[in-house]
């Protein structure tokens, strides 16, 4: 005989499991309002920051990289080391699938590496020469090497680029549909994409790592900023990019709404053409550099939430002792009479239109600065195609232009910025001291060494570098209250971290 | 009706094949799109590579006619960004300018109608001055701060709209409006002031003296006779439509064609700048036939000519 407790209890259990059931792991729906939507989904054809976020919630890499530790952490790799100075060994995490079912094993490494670098693929995103591969050797399943030509002491960071494929599909699938349909092991999978509208990605139910909390995210493209704002007041969408600082201060006004305000890796400086007069003389390049005023930029166009630059590097390798150039007309002034320049000279400075946060405003001000010490500067804008080819490929600039270069998130890289042997060295800019120096950077063997190494390149590029330090541009998001979440250094969107409260 | 549009089909493709040379002549004078393709990783042989495959290293009139032979079979190439045919990818976003575009053109002229008529038939009156500065308002109005405006008010403020992209009717009224504001003003004073000469014209006097009634003479006789020079300006309207859709999509985040030729424009993606300017300019053309072939409908004459 059946109890109506009993019954009543089994009644209660079945429903809370159904309930359980149908919930899931996860729930709930995100909204991320981009500026720009993906061009491609191939993730060896992307170039966009905003494609390679999107893109790792779906494909997945050997290590993962904290850019606020700066250190990187394992992935589909489960552990690495290095074997003699020229081979990389990693184990890899076994039991991991594709979302089409492929498993994903040592053969799945080697045919990624060697896809990027198929001259009839013809990838934008080559396994870089920087790392000098030789070959790639599988030598077990769930073991494989990587051979270089030389050391490659970035080896992870490149990994950390390098997005995994599913060899299979991507030999049989023509790159038209590839560019669409993408298929990786990561914690989201595309369900559906209208271009220019929207980008659906749903949890991936087999995924091998925590599950995401979020269910559905969307990603939209809303290009004009203002609309953008206006859907994150009215809760159109949960996280909206890209926010100018004006604008920044309406949003804090709104209840629902934080504002974040992230110092990115993307260091603005004034490049300095460093050989030919009158910007070989590093006196003048100094006095340019105590000429600028950059709390008057900052408070006027930055609503103040910027930082001088003191070195390029970013943290954590930034030497912190540096210290950035405090404005100091009277000294500029004199050090350019000291290098033979008692009444200035004419000079061009070559800014990328709308390319920079206030890019131009940044020109202007820091022109009008420099005009007070004696330095007549007639600031160019140049549409940001002319300005490419003028600066990086002919490497030819007037005299100073605005750059802003994204970080690799380590020194060895973000110091290869300024060697000659750099393909966009546009700076021509010869040290014999960092040229002697940054090759045993790359090639120490001791932390210890490596970091004196680092800090003393750092030097010499904040004492007579080919550059005018600004700031580290600031990302500022607006973000819903109803969401947890703290965006990452590197301006990579990943909604697995996101969770809702 | 046939034979008609026989006789203007020669004018049509001779339109087309300029619209074609045109851009690509101006494409050309931008510079080749390697350059903006390179990263940090590209090397100059690679940039070269990538010139050689996809032909920026030939002379531009053999690239124009090699354009030109393969985009008559429908062969625009491969978007060098997104790595699809760009006819695809234009033909995709189209459906959405197009509703846009029509859905535009019918608030305008619903509005523009009544407005033009009542104003020609009470010239001068208080509401006649009134509607032709609210008109001159919307000619002069930019779509950019109008669509912003429309957003602010009606999408943040009252909550009545969603503030941008597509999904339900509802998303498709901010946009619509924006974009109809000046064709509507202009209609609506076109259609005035062609309402004005049809009305001093004789044969409405003799209608009058036949003892009609107001409505139907002003509206058999006097509207019907005021609308060629009115379709004439419809149909350049759709012109003015397209080219503003490009605002207006990029404002309110609407996924059609104008702001993918924009994006392509800046990227130097040439294969969906000419698709797209191409099958636009078709559309355009198409349109204007389709109103020369209804002029006839309404002025016998002009079918006979």
């Amino acid at each position: 005989m059946l109890r109506p407790q009993m019954l009543l209890g089994t009644l209660v259990v079945i429903l809370c499991l159904a309930m359980l059931a149908s919930a899931g792991p996860a729930g709930g729906r995100v909204v991320v309002g981009l500026n720009i939507d993906a061009n491609t989904l191939d993730p060896h054809f992307v170039s966009s920051t905003q494609e390679y976020g999107m893109l790792k919630s779906i494909y997945e890499h050997l290590v993962w990289f904290d850019p606020a530790k700066g250190e990187f952490q394992p992935m589909l790799a489960t552990s690495w080391k290095r074997v003699g100075l020229l081979t990389w060994e990693f184990r890899l995490r076994q039991g991991v699938r594709f979302t089409n079912g492929e498993p994903f094993d040592a053969e799945a490494v080697k045919y990624t590496i060697e896809r990027t670098i198929d001259p009839k693929v013809n990838s934008n995103n080559r396994f870089p020469g920087a790392v000098n591969l030789d070959r790639v050797k599988v030598v077990d399943p769930y073991t494989v090497r990587i051979i270089t030509k030389r050391p490659a002491a970035t080896m992870l960071t490149q990994l950390w680029i390098l997005q995994l494929v599913p060899p299979k599909y991507f030999s049989s699938t023509p790159l038209s549909e590839l560019a669409r349909k993408p298929v990786g092991t990561g914690p989201y999978k595309v369900v559906e994409w209208v271009k220019d509208d929207h980008i659906t990605l749903e949890a991936n139910p087999d995924y091998w790592g925590p599950k995401p909390a979020i269910k559905t995210v969307v990603f939209r493209p809303i290009p004009e900023v203002s609309t953008r704002v206006a859907e994150l007041q009215t809760g159109g969408v949960d996280v909206a990019i890209d926010i100018p600082p004006d604008q920044a201060k309406t949003l804090e006004a709104n209840p629902n709404v934080q504002v974040e305000r992230i110092p990115s890796g993307r260091r603005v400086f004034f490049g300095l053409r460093s050989d030919r007069p009158p910007l070989d003389n590093v006196k003048v390049r100094q006095a340019l550099n105590y000429g600028l005023n950059f709390d008057v930029i900052n408070q006027s166009l930055l609503s103040g939430m910027g930082q001088r630059l003191a070195t390029y590097v970013v943290p954590p390798f930034g030497d912190p002792s540096l210290q950035p150039y405090p404005y100091d007309p009277t000294k500029a002034k004199q050090l350019l009479a000291e290098a033979g320049y008692p009444n200035g000279f004419d000079i061009t400075l070559e800014v990328p239109v709308a390319r920079y946060l206030k890019g131009e405003d940044i020109s202007q001000a820091a022109a009008a600065d420099w005009v007070k010490v004696g330095v007549r500067v007639k600031v160019v804008p140049l549409e940001w195609g002319v300005f490419v080819k003028k600066i990086f490929q002919e490497r030819n600039p007037e005299g100073i232009y605005l750059l802003g270069l994204a970080s690799a998130w380590n020194d060895i890289d973000d110091l290869y910025d300024m060697h000659p042997d750099f393909v966009f060295a546009e700076e021509k800019w010869r040290d014999p001291e960092y040229l002697d120096l940054y090759p045993k950077l790359v090639l120490s063997a001791t932390k210890e060494q490596h970091q004196k190494l680092s800090y003393k390149l750092q030097e010499i590029i904040h004492d007579r570098g080919p550059m005018v330090m600004v700031w580290r541009q600031v990302q500022i998001y607006g973000v819903n209250k109803r969401l947890v979440w703290t965006p990452r250094l590197d301006d990579y969107i990943y909604p697995a971290a996101m969770q809702l409260k | 009706m046939s034979a008609f549009v026989i006789r203007r089909l020669p004018r049509t493709l001779l339109v087309l094949l300029g619209v074609t040379f045109v851009s690509f002549g101006m494409l050309f004078l931008t510079g080749d799109p390697a350059y903006l393709m390179a990263n940090e990783n590209s090397s100059q042989e690679q940039l070269q590579a990538f010139r050689h495959r996809m032909g920026f290293d030939r002379p531009w009139p053999i690239q124009y006619l090699d354009f030109m032979s393969r985009a008559v079979r429908g062969d625009f190439g491969t978007s060098l960004r997104q790595g699809q045919p760009a006819f695809r990818l234009v033909m995709e976003r189209v459906p959405a300018t197009l509703e846009l575009a029509v859905a535009a053109m019918a608030i305008a002229i619903a509005v523009a109608v009544p407005v033009g008529l009542i104003s020609a038939t009470y010239r001068n009156s208080l509401y006649d001055r009134a509607s032709m500065l609210l008109a001159l308002v919307g000619q002069s109005v930019p779509v950019f701060w109008l669509g912003i405006m429309l957003i602010l008010v009606f999408a943040v403020q009252l909550r009545w709209l969603p503030v941008s992209g597509t999904g339900d009717l509802r998303h498709l009224v901010l946009p619509a409006v924006a974009l109809s504001t000046y064709s509507m003003a202009r209609n609506a004073r076109m259609i005035r002031s062609a309402m004005l000469e049809v009305l001093g014209r004789e044969y409405m006097r003799t209608a009058y003296a036949k003892g009609l009634g107001r409505l139907t003479i002003i509206l058999k006789h006097g509207f019907r006779n005021a609308l060629i020079p009115v379709i004439t300006i419809i149909g350049l309207d759709f012109g003015v439509l397209l080219g503003g859709a490009i605002v207006t999509e990029t404002i309110f985040a609407w996924p059609g064609a104008g702001r993918l030729t924009v994006l392509a424009i800046n990227g130097k993606d040439f294969p969906i700048v000419l698709a797209s300017v191409t099958l636009l300019a078709s559309i355009f053309i198409a349109i204007n036939l389709l109103l020369d072939v209804i002029y006839g409908f309404l002025d016998p004459r002009i079918r006979h000519a």
